[in-house]
């Protein structure tokens, strides 16, 4: 089996064109990413008994590649573990590790440098450093509501002066590849949407964000993140150990992968 | 009145330069001092921000403010504004009578006198003087800089007294070799020069336009970690710098990065905008990228572009200094 680098489905070894879009495989570069939406339609030789399996969306080697995840645990990683990406400098030595808990499938995260991101299917609590990734963007999400109206003298009783302060409950802070802060949004208003134009924060160079993609606003309780219907969605970095569910999708490193339950 | 001793013109008690001749006057009796007040404290404690002295509410079109001071022989008619501090003067003077700038060309002969009076002038000791600028432009009350080395800070004297923002020890004046020397003695929010050329900026630099407190950052180039991993985040589109609001004691606001060959920071055009800060100009000042650095100029603003010393500076007569909420001209001569 190999997969179409199109449509991401499966067409068995020695077929010239796709069985479902028609596009011709040979002289096909296997690395280039697919553009906008992704989709995977499996074949059923490929379904197996098994409890889970990782399906790879978009990232190095072929697409449409399955981890069967048969043991109690499975380690993901770049020098290390089960699911082994070599070529993927985002990926730290041992990143990500998948394992059963109460017949439920997990994801922790093993101390990666990058973390482990999972897509959001539903409004995710915001807190003090949260991240989150809208197109390729990398976004830190702060608090700062506590900054207003604090009067800052120091031990001999001089004033620290600093600029106008501007009302804010909430910034955004971009983190750029190799950990350089970018810009930093500092929100006017209780609700701040992200894409690529037309929102508050607009990124108009992302050939992955949408037009309206995310949003950030303040709650009775916090904050929060929600996607606003986008194409390939909002990832939110679990700190925790994470249950996963059927057609979960989450990054390690640049890969993309989905969960199948069966 | 006061006679000036040079010309024998007839000055207001008020001048502090001769309207015939431009010479400084010395005032028949001390001067009150007149310090800047200090805008009233808010009802939180905190001392308001806002307006800080010694800086003009640019006008909407950037037009030169105009001066509410009375005008100089106000009865006559025929004023015209100075150039540089825009208070009336009547037609036929030569100097304005309130800051000393020149308001029409004389005779060579009359500038050869000069140069030979000044040549004449034995070169023993420096008189200086730190002259408190209130918003409209005009002086408010000087403190002397006349001892090898004078400290400033909050204490210092009736300028500085009231002044919440100043450290008791806020800054160093100091003369060697016929120079001006300025350093921050330690204070907490520092000194800051207004800057008359393109100044060198480094990574971690502060400066000020209008009200902003912002500090200049270089963005690296990205560097894997030790076990060869590299820090995922968005894609780098070509930035080389960032600058950052800074609204409060290791607390940046908004930040914003830079890109291209210059970016232009004003009110109402440009790259990086402050359009609610009523200080800025609407073009104020630029960050340009050459190949020996970043480069930090003013694009001619109102309320000029300053820097803060993180070394000791040699000031030339005439510089503008920013301490504190204050506003500040150095001036020294030759005695």
């Amino acid at each position: 089996m190999v997969a179409c680098p199109k449509c991401n489905a499966a067409v068995p070894l020695g077929f010239r064109f796709c069985g479902n879009c028609g596009h011709k495989l040979e002289d096909q570069p296997s690395a280039a990413p697919p553009e906008g939406g992704v989709r995977t339609i499996f074949f059923g030789a490929m379904q197996t008994p098994n409890r889970a399996k990782l399906i790879l969306i978009k990232g190095e080697g072929l697409d449409g590649i399955s981890y069967h995840l048969n043991a109690t645990e499975h380690v993901a990683g770049r020098e290390e573990g089960e699911i082994l990406f070599p070529e993927d400098p985002m990926l730290s030595p041992r990143h990500a590790c998948f394992f059963y808990k109460n017949n439920e499938l997990m994801v922790r995260d093993e101390g990666s440098a990058n973390g482990v991101f999972v897509r959001i299917t539903h409004p995710m609590p915001l807190i003090s450093e949260s991240r989150f990734l809208v197109g390729e963007q990398l976004l830190q999400f702060e608090p700062c509501s506590d900054e207003r109206n604090k009067p800052h003298a120091d031990r001999e009783g001089t004033y620290f002066y600093s600029s106008p302060r501007r009302p804010s409950r909430f910034k955004l802070v971009q983190i750029l590849r190799g950990g350089e802060i970018g810009m930093i949004y500092r929100a006017p208003t209780d609700s701040v949407t992200l894409g690529r134009e037309g929102n508050d924060i607009n990124f108009p160079d992302d050939p992955y964000i949408s037009g309206h993609h995310a949003r950030v606003s303040v709650t009775p309780d916090g904050f929060e993140l929600i996607d606003l219907g986008s194409k390939n969605g909002t990832f939110f970095r679990v700190e925790a150990p994470h249950a996963l569910s059927h057609g979960d999708y989450l990054f390690i490193g640049q890969q993309l992968l989905r969960v199948e339950i069966t | 009145m006061i006679i000036c001793s040079k010309c024998g013109k007839e000055n207001q008690d008020r001048y502090k330069f001769c309207l015939g001749c431009g010479a400084q006057l010395s005032s028949p009796e001390p001067e009150p001092p007149a310090p800047e007040p200090i805008p009233p404290r808010s009802t939180s404690g905190r001392p308001s921000l806002t307006p800080p002295a010694g800086m003009a509410q640019v006008a909407k079109d950037d037009l030169p403010v105009t001066q509410p001071e009375q005008a100089a022989g106000g009865s006559k008619p025929g004023l015209e504004p100075c150039k540089s501090c825009g208070s009336p003067n009547p037609v036929e003077f030569v100097f304005c009578g309130n800051c000393g700038a020149r308001l029409k060309e004389v005779g060579v002969r009359t500038l050869g006198m000069a140069d030979d009076r000044a040549g004449a002038q034995p070169k023993e000791s420096i008189v200086g003087k730190l002259a408190l600028i209130r918003p409209d432009g005009s002086e408010g009350g000087t403190h002397p800089l006349t001892a090898p080395e004078t400290v400033i800070g909050r204490g210092s004297g009736p300028l500085f007294d009231s002044d919440s923002y100043l450290s008791p020890r806020h800054a160093r004046f100091s003369f060697t070799e016929g120079q001006l020397l300025l350093e921050d003695a330690g204070s907490l929010n520092g000194v800051f020069v207004r800057i008359t050329q393109e100044e060198l900026l480094g990574h971690g630099d502060i400066f000020r336009i209008g009200q902003e407190l912002l500090r200049f950052d270089v963005i690296l180039e990205p560097q894997s970690l030790d076990d060869g991993t590299e820090i995922m985040g968005s894609p780098n589109p070509g930035y080389w710098g960032r600058i950052s609001i800074v609204v409060g004691p290791g607390v940046d606001g908004s930040a914003f990065p830079l890109m291209g060959d210059e970016i232009v920071l004003g009110r109402e055009r440009g790259d990086i905008l402050f359009s609610d800060d009523g200080y800025v100009s609407g073009t104020h000042a630029k960050i340009a990228i050459h190949d020996d650095g970043y480069h930090l100029s003013d694009l001619g603003s109102s309320n000029g572009t300053f820097v803060k010393l993180s070394d000791p500076r040699v000031l030339p007569s005439g510089s503008f200094v920013l301490m504190g909420q204050q506003l500040f001209r150095a001036d020294y001569r030759y005695r």
